[in-house]
């Protein structure tokens, strides 16, 4: 595997070399000189020649993240289709991005990766052409299925998706032998609307699929370190993922009670500080965490990024910083493939709760999960609206929230 | 440093210069980030607390809910425990008593004390041991529960307290390893079960005994019951008949199997609708194998109904055998040949069959009833009368009471034989006379007429042998004064002749003749008979003196000895008595007739005609002679004479010529008897003339059966040749016989020679003409041997065996011998020389030139199926 990570700007400059940090085995970074030429000068950026050929990125795809802004515009899309012309171009909206320099918010940062022994496939759809998430899913696993196939990365939209039923129809139809990540695009909390890109401008509604054939090995981690408190209340109305009452109270009233009054007025945003976990009682391990998407105040209902059965029970959660960053450790672990690799590409989804409790102190979770990762490894991520990874106790590929999850791509059969 | 300063400082400096606004404005944010994170914390911890308080006095809540909840089934099982009717107690996992009700207690003998606590519960069973409660089911279930009673696991059994009650015991595991035990009081249930048990043995008992045969059916008409006796009655195979059969199933095999076939077709659809009506029914029916079976069939209010089978063969049988009884005997009654009547014990009742009215000359009973009412008497002699009720009343019954009466009607007499019987009531009493009335006249005649003839004579008349010895017997018995009885035995002198000349008619009537003159010339008081034959006896009982019965002897055979004429001739015949005198000769009638036979007997051998008195001197020699005269007599009428055959060998040829017969008696007690032991006797009683008739007769058809050439040699004895009818008599033989004349040569010896030689002569020389040969028998040992042979032409010469034996005149023998074979072949006469025993002797006799010879050495005489073989040896088979 080969591996190329720039910095861009907005507007579809390329803003530095990588730093030596990371550099991948047996390859220096060289860009060709043509995207130069296309380069429109109005915009008054300096073009830095590249060394590389992007013609050697025909098996290959390249992963972006930006601002909701950023991809709209697309003249990163532009200029990374240019760059890499064969190449698939998968990227998204985010409530943030970073690498393992920091977070760089107003950057759009992309990893090409160029596999030498294993193999890939984008595939995308939209959710307005199907009956359900459930659907949706199922098609594009119908399109990704074949016998090698290991693993799938999928960017989904992150406010008009019900991604629990969206990993549900993809797992049905890939089985369960397939390791399924991902993440759901964010908007930088505005909660308005998210974009994602798979070959083609950014659009919102969109769910795109990247399969990895062959001789890959992909591992997953996911853990959040968050803290449970109070007691455990019964969800005793729901409807999908939108959640009434808890213990015949509304949920709503609930949460104002928590927020307080400045929190109360900052809704749905500042919910997204007391996410619930939910748990099956009858099955021990099917806790999963959920963040809050909407409200309605009409309705005293909430809206939240999976789906809230009824007759679950539910627990308020709190974090600490320190806590918060020790689970972003735990998740990059889990992930860490055992053993020498040859240098793969690690991207980690975390979540845009995570980053408005923690502030500045989000440095912490970012600089807790490079510990844990080999430098050799591409170290990328972003701030999601839900996170898709293999539930720890159950296996099965579940919406998360709140939680930092990690997806490593080795190529060989470890 | 602080990394997030660290990290502020990077971002707010630009090639080393840091733009203070903005790291100003970076760690300012910082600090209100943590603010908001700390009130944030302590509003959590606030809410948490109020939490944590409301859900603690929910709990709370909860608790004294649940706690009242509790209570309140603590108290509904306890009553429940108190109150059922089972013993129950509760272990728990480690074996100790939880719960227990007072019934519990109650059942096991135990305390309310001894289960305080919680005890473990082998510390239950085992005081349960102590105390007994166990030892109504013996040692072998005590040891068991000590052992196991504890922790029984699912157990299922009774026992029996020591008070006599039973227990149902039951225990079950519990999930959570302990243990529920119930008890329940099942002594009535079980009592009630061995009753109903004992009820329903005993009714199956009953119905599989009885001797009708039971179905039952439901509503639904299927069998729910039937015994053995219905399967056996119906013919119905062995196991057929099952519980909830359908009984049509049934009707169905029993119309197929043919059982209805003999029952008319209305039956037969009765049958195939069901066989069942609404109202009882009875009905008999006749099975195939001839069984009569009562069939009766009852509805049961419930629907069922019950049908019961009888077998009424025996019945039924019994009833018309009786009918035909009735009817047989009403016939025999009615038409009876014989009277048959009942009376009542005073005769006043009586009732009668017509046959006993016509015996009394009645035309009907009534008739005869009416008279008899009048009290007529039936008896002729009265003390019959009595003689018939005092045998009746003391045997009960009376057979062939003969009696004379009178025909009632007719005062006729006739005799009449009575078979009567007393019927007597339940408790012995007479109750009424029954009885037959044989008309027995005829038979009472013909009695009289047997008695007559038992006694009696039949051709003469006169009384008979047993008659004569029972008269002599009751006079001598009666001679109380010792008088004389002279018994005298008469003789006929030459009655055979008579009869023979005659013939057996003539002699009968002479019999008569004679027997009439007797009877004429006997005294009074005296009796004669007749023994048999020409035998007579004559008894006179009362002697005063001896010279009435010689005077009595001499008129009888002077009487007796004129001629009588019969048939137009003139018949002279003599009479021989001898007489006997009792008591002086004897006094047994036997004895007396036997001594009287013996001087008869002496009158016969001295000359006949005359009469002679018994006297002492009569030897034993005269009776043992007489003995062998009647046996003679009796082995001529059963064949006891057997002639043996002697071959005469012609020497030149080595083969018989000629056999002699000789005559053996085979006596049933003495053996084979030779002539010599009853020849004389038979010539002095002249029944030599009657064996050798026999002897003749033998020997020719034996001869003749068995050879066509050989002779046959028969000796004759003086007597035979004395006897007229000798010529006759060979004649006879021959004739019968089919022998050639020539082939019979008859022997006789110089003894027949003796007297009379004309007449002899004449004999033989009628003899000669008829072809017959004469040998001349034992020559040279008699008187003047050569003199017969100057007078008479003899064929045959036989020289006596004394002349063939080396005596001591061996020479003399020899020389003697040779004569007499000279004499005779010149006479032209064969000389058979006897008793030739050796071989030298025959070489000698060769040598002297004699032809024939006979002898032990050629064969001794012996039974003609030996001598002759198979001709026959059918015949000694």
């Amino acid at each position: 595997m080969q591996v190329l990570q720039q910095d861009w700007s907005q507007t579809g400059d390329l803003v530095k070399e990588p730093s030596s940090e990371h550099v991948a085995q047996k390859w220096t970074p060289v860009l060709r000189n043509n995207m130069g030429k296309n380069k429109k000068r109005e915009h008054g950026f300096d073009s830095i020649k590249t060394k590389r050929d992007p013609a050697d990125f025909s098996l290959g795809f390249v992963l972006f993240f930006g601002s909701h802004a950023a991809l709209q515009q697309g003249h990163v899309a532009s200029a990374l289709r240019q760059a890499y012309p064969k190449a698939d171009l998968l990227g998204c909206s985010t409530g943030g991005q970073f690498n393992q320099n920091g977070l760089a918010d107003e950057r759009v940062l992309s990893l090409a990766v160029k596999l030498e022994h294993a193999s890939s496939r984008l595939v995308a759809e939209d959710i307005e052409a199907h009956a359900d998430a459930h659907a949706c899913g199922a098609a594009l696993g119908a399109a990704l299925a074949a016998p090698d196939l290991r693993g799938v990365l999928v960017l989904s939209d992150g406010l008009r998706v019900n991604g629990s039923a969206l990993v549900a129809g993809l797992a049905a139809k890939v089985g369960r032998a397939v390791q399924i990540s991902g993440g759901l695009a964010g908007d930088g909390g505005a909660f308005v609307e998210t974009l994602v890109s798979a070959n083609a401008p950014a659009s919102p509604g969109r769910i795109a699929a990247l399969g990895f054939y062959g001789a890959a090995s992909i591992r997953t981690g996911s853990a959040g370190g968050w803290d449970a408190f109070g007691p455990r209340r019964i969800i005793t109305k729901s409807e999908g993922n939108v959640l009434f009452t808890l213990d015949g109270a509304p949920a709503l009233d609930l949460y104002k009670r928590y927020l307080g009054e400045e929190g109360a007025r900052n809704l749905p945003g500042s919910a997204l500080l007391f996410p619930l976990r939910i748990d099956d009682p009858g099955v021990a391990g099917s806790d999963v965490m959920r963040t809050i998407l909407g409200v309605d105040h009409e309705a005293r209902s909430m809206t939240f990024a999976g789906d809230m059965p009824q007759g679950w029970r539910a627990q308020l959660m709190r974090g600490t910083f320190d806590h918060l960053a020790e689970g972003a450790g735990e998740a990059a672990r889990q992930a860490r493939a055992p053993g020498p690799q040859a240098g793969g590409l690690c991207l980690l989804v975390s979540c845009i709760g995570r980053r408005l409790l923690m502030g500045q102190r989000i440095i912490d979770e970012i600089a807790a999960a490079r510990a844990e990762i080999p430098p050799e490894d591409a170290f990328m991520g972003f701030y999601s609206y839900g996170e898709l990874a293999p539930h720890r106790q159950s296996g099965t590929c579940q919406l998360h929230n709140q939680t930092m999850t990690v997806f490593s791509l080795h190529e060989g059969l470890g | 440093m602080h990394k997030l300063l660290e990290k502020q400082l990077s971002l707010s400096c630009t090639n080393g210069v840091i733009d203070l606004a903005r790291l100003s404005a970076l760690v300012s944010g910082a600090y209100h980030e943590l603010d908001r994170d700390r009130r944030r914390t302590d509003h959590s911890i606030a809410l948490m607390i109020e939490e944590l308080d409301r859900t603690n006095s929910a709990l709370e809540d909860l608790v004294a809910l649940r706690t009242d909840e509790v209570e309140h089934i603590s108290r509904r099982l306890q009553a429940t425990l108190a109150h059922v009717d089972q013993g129950i107690v509760m272990i728990d996992a480690d074996s100790r008593v939880v719960v227990h009700n007072a019934r519990f207690v109650a059942l096991t003998g135990l305390t309310d004390a001894m289960l305080a606590g919680h005890p473990p519960f082998q510390e239950i069973v085992d005081m349960m041991c102590r105390t007994g409660e166990f030892s109504p089911m013996g040692t072998h279930f005590t040891s068991w529960i000590k052992a196991h009673g504890c922790k029984a696991g699912p157990q299922n059994y009774q026992r029996i307290r020591p008070d006599g009650t039973i227990l149902h015991v039951q225990s079950t595991p519990l999930p959570d390893g302990g243990e529920v035990q119930t008890m329940a009081d099942v002594t009535g249930l079980a009592r009630r079960t061995e009753e109903l048990d004992l009820i329903r043995e005993t009714l199956e008992a009953i119905l599989e005994n009885m001797s009708q045969g039971i179905i039952k059916v439901d509503a639904e008409r299927n069998i729910r019951f039937f015994n053995r006796r219905a399967i056996a009655l119906l013919g119905l195979p062995e196991g057929f008949l099952e519980h909830g059969q359908t009984l049509q199933s049934l009707l169905e095999y029993q119309i197929e199997s043919g059982e209805f076939a003999n029952m008319d077709p209305g039956f037969v659809a009765f049958v195939k609708g069901g066989g069942i009506i609404p109202t009882p029914q009875v009905y008999e029916r006749e099975r195939p194998n001839g069984t009569i079976l009562e069939i009766r069939t009852i509805l049961l209010p419930d629907g069922s109904a019950v049908r019961t089978y009888t077998d009424i063969t025996e019945q039924r049988r019994r009833e018309s055998a009786l009918k035909r009884a009735e009817e047989d005997y009403r016939g025999l009654f009615e038409n009876a040949i014989v009277g048959i009547y009942r009376t009542s014990m005073d005769g006043r009742h009586i009732r009668a069959n017509p046959a006993f009215a016509r015996m009394n000359g009645y035309e009907s009973e009534a008739e005869m009833l009416a008279a008899l009412q009048a009290g007529a008497d039936w008896y002729v002699d009265p003390e019959r009368r009595e003689a018939f009720f005092s045998l009746l009343m003391r045997d009960g019954r009376i057979s062939d009471f003969v009696s004379e009466v009178y025909r009632l009607k007719t005062r006729e007499r006739f005799w009449a034989s009575e078979a009567s019987w007393l019927v007597r009531d339940a408790d012995g009493a007479p109750l009424y006379i029954e009885g037959m009335v044989i008309d027995a006249t005829d038979r009472k005649k013909a009695e009289d007429d047997i008695a007559h003839i038992a006694l009696h004579d039949l051709l003469t008349g006169l009384p008979n042998r047993s008659r004569f010895l029972d008269r002599l017997r009751s006079s001598i018995a009666r001679n109380e004064d010792g008088h004389e009885i002279a018994v005298l035995c008469l003789d006929l002198d030459h009655f055979k002749d008579v009869n023979d000349t005659m013939g057996h008619d003539c002699g009968d009537i002479l019999l008569r003749l004679a027997s009439r003159r007797l009877s004429r010339a006997l005294p009074q008081g005296g009796m004669a008979s007749r023994f048999g034959g020409d035998e007579f006896a004559v008894l006179l009982p009362d002697i005063k003196n001896r010279d009435s019965v010689t005077d009595f002897a001499r008129l009888a055979v002077q009487q007796l000895s004129k001629p009588y004429r019969i048939r137009g001739k003139r018949v002279y015949v003599g009479v021989s008595i001898g007489i006997v005198m009792a008591p002086g000769d004897g006094v047994d009638a036997h004895d007396l007739l036997k001594k009287a036979d013996i001087a008869l007997y002496r009158v016969k051998r001295d000359g006949r005609g005359t009469y002679a008195c018994f006297d002492v001197g009569m030897t034993a020699a005269i009776l043992a002679r007489r003995e062998v005269e009647l046996e003679l007599r009796r082995a001529i009428t059963n064949h006891e004479f057997e002639m043996v055959y002697q071959p005469i060998i012609d020497l030149e040829t080595n083969q018989p010529l000629s056999y002699e017969a000789l005559i053996r008696w085979n006596h049933p007690q003495k053996g084979v008897l030779s002539p010599a032991a009853f020849i004389d006797i038979a010539e002095e009683s002249g029944l030599i003339i009657e064996i050798g008739e026999i002897a003749l007769r033998d020997a020719c058809t034996t001869i003749a059966r068995a050879s066509s050439e050989l002779g046959i040699s028969v000796n004759l004895s003086p007597v035979q040749f004395r006897n007229h009818q000798l010529a006759l008599t060979v004649i006879h033989a021959l004739a019968q016989s089919g022998l050639p004349p020539h082939r019979l040569i008859l022997e006789i010896t110089e003894s027949a020679l003796l007297t009379d030689d004309q007449h002899t002569l004449d004999i033989l020389q009628h003899l000669r003409m008829l072809g017959v040969r004469i040998a001349l028998d034992d020559f040279g040992i008699g008187h003047s041997s050569l003199s017969y042979l100057q007078k008479f032409p003899f064929d045959k010469i036989k020289i006596d065996k004394s002349f063939v034996k080396d005596s001591d005149d061996g020479t003399m023998n020899t020389a003697i011998r040779r004569a007499i074979l000279g004499l005779g072949s010149d006479l032209g006469a064969e000389v058979i020389v006897e008793g030739v025993e050796t071989e030298f002797q025959r070489d000698m006799l060769i040598y002297e030139g004699c032809r024939y010879a006979q002898g032990y050495l050629f064969g001794r005489p012996a039974a003609r199926h030996i001598v002759f073989g198979d001709t026959f040896r059918r015949d000694a088979a």
